[in-house]
């Protein structure tokens, strides 16, 4: 094999290794978003159920524990406006 | 001390955190509060083709497996269809944009051209499996999450920031308030309709607020004016005689599903809310006013 060969190969060599070294990073760091991602977002499935049947502690329209203080009216500037939307 | 205040603009429309306590922790809740609306946003808008509720909407007919908050988001909305009777419906998307509000409300120019609304809202073909996490819509049929995304925003938000005790949050008419305000006074919040009445604020503690009213997001077609309220019986435009519905409940979400069938029910509305323990204050078209039996009477 003549010089300029070996130059060919060992050319082809190193874009090679670059390729699989940058396509192992890629798949690692896909790897460590999606198991963040995991981490920070999918409870079990039974929390998320215990957490739909129960919003915030309030069953969904159960009448005693719907039961919050009436509003009063009071004659001053208000903090917050709610007009709908 | 005076209350300090975060404010920015999400969901189509300005959110707002207010505090008497400033310092670090106020910091802390501004940022996961604007994060809560941000990813909310993200994952519920309509608007947006590369949304997940839009991606959902696009599989209709087939199995979606959905992240958590999407699954929760359409759980609840099935749940409190189911609890209405139907009344409230978030398949009303089809009939919504039938009646010409088929993009952002800001950029309604010019009625769609659609021909003909081929599909009444059913949530009854709604299926939902929380071991798997998947929703299947029927085929043809399309979910609109804006009865309660905004009320599901604050209701996280506020769950998401329980450190700083003394709160309220805000988005358009959705609004949920803890502890006190300024002076530990209660917080008071103004309703912008009140009909016959003088303006007014009522003062609430440890409760949300959400107002329903046909008096906004209103277009024009075919010489008709119409409004964003479907009735999902009808699948048009509602012709209730109510016209603004005021709740105070436990959350946002429960605030914004009660005050939108309270309107839609109309004359029965205020039964609807004493039956399920809520407080509400409605105008009629003619500017009268109702109200739930421990609502306050008094001129305020």
């Amino acid at each position: 094999m003549d010089r300029t060969e070996r130059q060919r190969r060992a050319g082809k060599l190193k874009v090679w290794a670059l390729v699989t070294a940058l396509a192992g990073l890629g798949t690692f760091s896909g790897l460590v978003v999606t198991g963040t991602r995991l981490q920070r977002q999918d409870p079990p499935p039974a929390e998320q159920i215990s957490r739909l049947q129960n919003y915030l502690g309030y069953p969904f329209w159960d009448t005693a524990s719907n039961k919050v203080s009436p509003p009063q009216y009071l004659p001053v500037p208000a903090k917050a406006s709610s007009g709908g939307s | 001390m005076t209350v300090v205040a975060f404010r920015f603009r999400a969901m189509n429309t300005d959110i707002a955190l207010l505090s008497p306590t400033d310092g670090p922790e106020f910091e802390h809740a501004s940022s996961i509060v604007r994060g809560i609306f941000a990813e909310v946003e993200c994952c519920l808008s309509r608007f947006q083709p590369d949304s997940e509720l839009s991606h959902l909407n696009r599989a209709a007919g087939q199995p979606f497996e959905a992240s958590p908050l999407l699954f929760e988001a359409v759980w609840l909305a099935v749940r409190a269809a189911s609890e209405t009777n139907g009344v409230f419906d978030p398949t009303v998307l089809s009939a919504l944009e039938y009646a010409g509000y088929d993009r952002s409300f800001e950029r309604i120019h010019a009625p769609a051209g659609r021909t003909g609304l081929d599909l009444l809202p059913d949530y009854r073909a709604i299926e939902c499996d929380p071991t798997t996490r998947t929703i299947r819509l029927a085929a043809g049929q399309r979910v609109d999450l804006g009865g309660i995304g905004k009320g599901f925003a604050v209701d996280r938000a506020y769950a998401a920031s329980p450190f700083l005790e003394d709160r309220c949050i805000a988005a358009g008419g959705d609004i949920v308030v803890h502890g006190n305000a300024e002076n530990e006074g209660p917080w008071t919040i103004a309703l912008e309709d009140t009909g016959d009445l003088e303006p007014r604020s009522i003062a609430v503690r440890d409760a949300a607020v959400a107002t329903s009213t046909t008096l906004k997001r209103r277009w024009q077609r075919h010489g008709q004016t119409y409004h964003h309220l479907i009735d999902p019986r009808t699948g048009r435009p509602s012709q209730s005689p109510l016209r603004t519905v005021t709740v105070v409940a436990a959350t946002c979400v429960h605030a914004d599903v009660a005050a939108k069938t309270a309107l839609l029910l109309g004359d029965s509305g205020m039964d609807f809310l004493e039956q399920h323990g809520m407080h509400g204050f409605g105008v009629r078209l003619d500017g009268s006013t109702v109200c739930t039996s421990q609502w306050p009477r008094d001129g305020g």
